[in-house]
C-alpha cells in the first residue's frame, strides 16, 4: 500500500467528520465504486484467472481455441458494422 | 459514538475496495502470465475485450464514419496476427508436449518455435495498443447522458 493511500485513511479515521458528511463521502465513493470501468473488470478477471494458474503451466490448445473464438465474435460483429 | 466508528469503518472498507479494484491495465495482465503458453492466452484475451470495446464505440450511432472506418482498419490489421498467434502456439505447444513426454530433444526447432510464438505475440501487442489507442480516444461517447437504445443494445452484446 502507497503512502498516499495510508494517509488517505488515516485522514478517514482520525477526521472529527459528523454523520451527514460521513454518509455523503461513502455516498460518492460507492458511486464512484459503480462507474468502475467494465473494461477495467474484464482486465482484472483476467489478471486473476492467470495468476490462478500455476507458473510453470502452459494452457491447453483448447483452452487457447475458446479464446480465439470469443475473439473472433467480436471481430466479426465489428468487420460487419 | 459507535454509530460513527461504524460508519468510518465501512468508509474505510469501502475507500479500500475501491482502490484495490482501481487502474487495471494490459500491463498488469502482462505481469502475471508466467509462461510463453500464459502471454499467448493473455494477448488473445486482450485482443477480445479491446475488439468488444471498439465494437461498442463504431455502434454508437453518433460515432463518426472515418472513426468507424479506422477501427475496422484496425480490427483488420489485428485480426490476422491473432490467427497467426494461435497457430504458432499450436505448433510450441505440441513440441513441449513431445519434449515434456520424452519423445524428443529440446532441439534448435523447439527454440524457433518459441521464438516464432514470441513474435506473434509482440506483433498482436502492436496492433492491441493501437487498437486501444484509438478507442481510448474515442470511448468518451459512452458516457452520453442519454445513450441511443442501438447504441445501448450493442454495448450489452459486446460486452457478453
Amino acid at each position: 500500500m502507497t503512502p498516499a493511500i495510508l494517509m488517505i485513511l488515516e485522514v478517514i479515521w482520525s477526521s472529527k467528520w459528523s454523520q451527514g458528511v460521513i454518509k455523503q463521502v461513502l455516498g460518492t465513493v460507492l458511486a464512484l465504486g459503480k462507474q468502475k470501468d467494465v473494461t477495467e473488470e474484464k482486465l482484472a478477471a483476467l489478471a486473476e484467472k492467470l495468476k490462478a494458474m500455476p507458473a510453470d503451466y502452459d494452457p491447453t490448445e483448447a483452452e487457447l481455441r475458446a479464446a480465439l473464438e470469443g475473439y473472433h465474435a467480436a471481430s466479426d460483429a465489428l468487420e460487419k458494422l | 459514538m459507535k454509530a460513527l466508528t461504524r460508519m468510518k469503518s465501512l468508509l474505510l472498507a469501502s475507500v479500500l475496495a475501491l482502490l484495490s479494484a482501481c487502474a487495471v491495465t494490459p500491463v498488469d495482465v502482462y505481469k502475471e502470465a508466467e509462461t510463453d503458453g500464459q502471454k499467448a492466452l493473455a494477448t488473445i484475451e486482450l485482443a477480445r475485450i479491446y475488439t468488444e470495446l471498439a465494437l461498442a464505440v463504431a455502434a454508437d450511432p453518433a460515432t463518426a464514419p472515418e472513426v468507424k472506418s479506422a477501427l475496422k482498419s484496425a480490427n483488420a490489421r489485428l485480426r490476422p496476427t491473432v490467427d497467426a498467434l494461435f497457430e504458432a502456439y499450436v505448433d510450441y505447444k505440441a513440441a513441449l508436449d513431445a519434449w515434456k513426454a520424452g519423445g524428443e530433444t529440446y532441439t534448435g526447432k523447439f527454440l524457433v518455435l518459441a521464438a516464432n510464438l514470441r513474435g506473434w505475440i509482440n506483433a498482436a501487442q502492436t496492433h492491441i495498443d493501437a487498437m486501444k489507442g484509438l478507442v481510448d480516444k474515442w470511448k468518451g461517447a459512452e458516457a452520453a447522458p442519454d445513450p441511443m437504445p442501438a447504441f445501448a443494445a450493442a454495448t450489452h452484446n459486446a460486452e457478453g
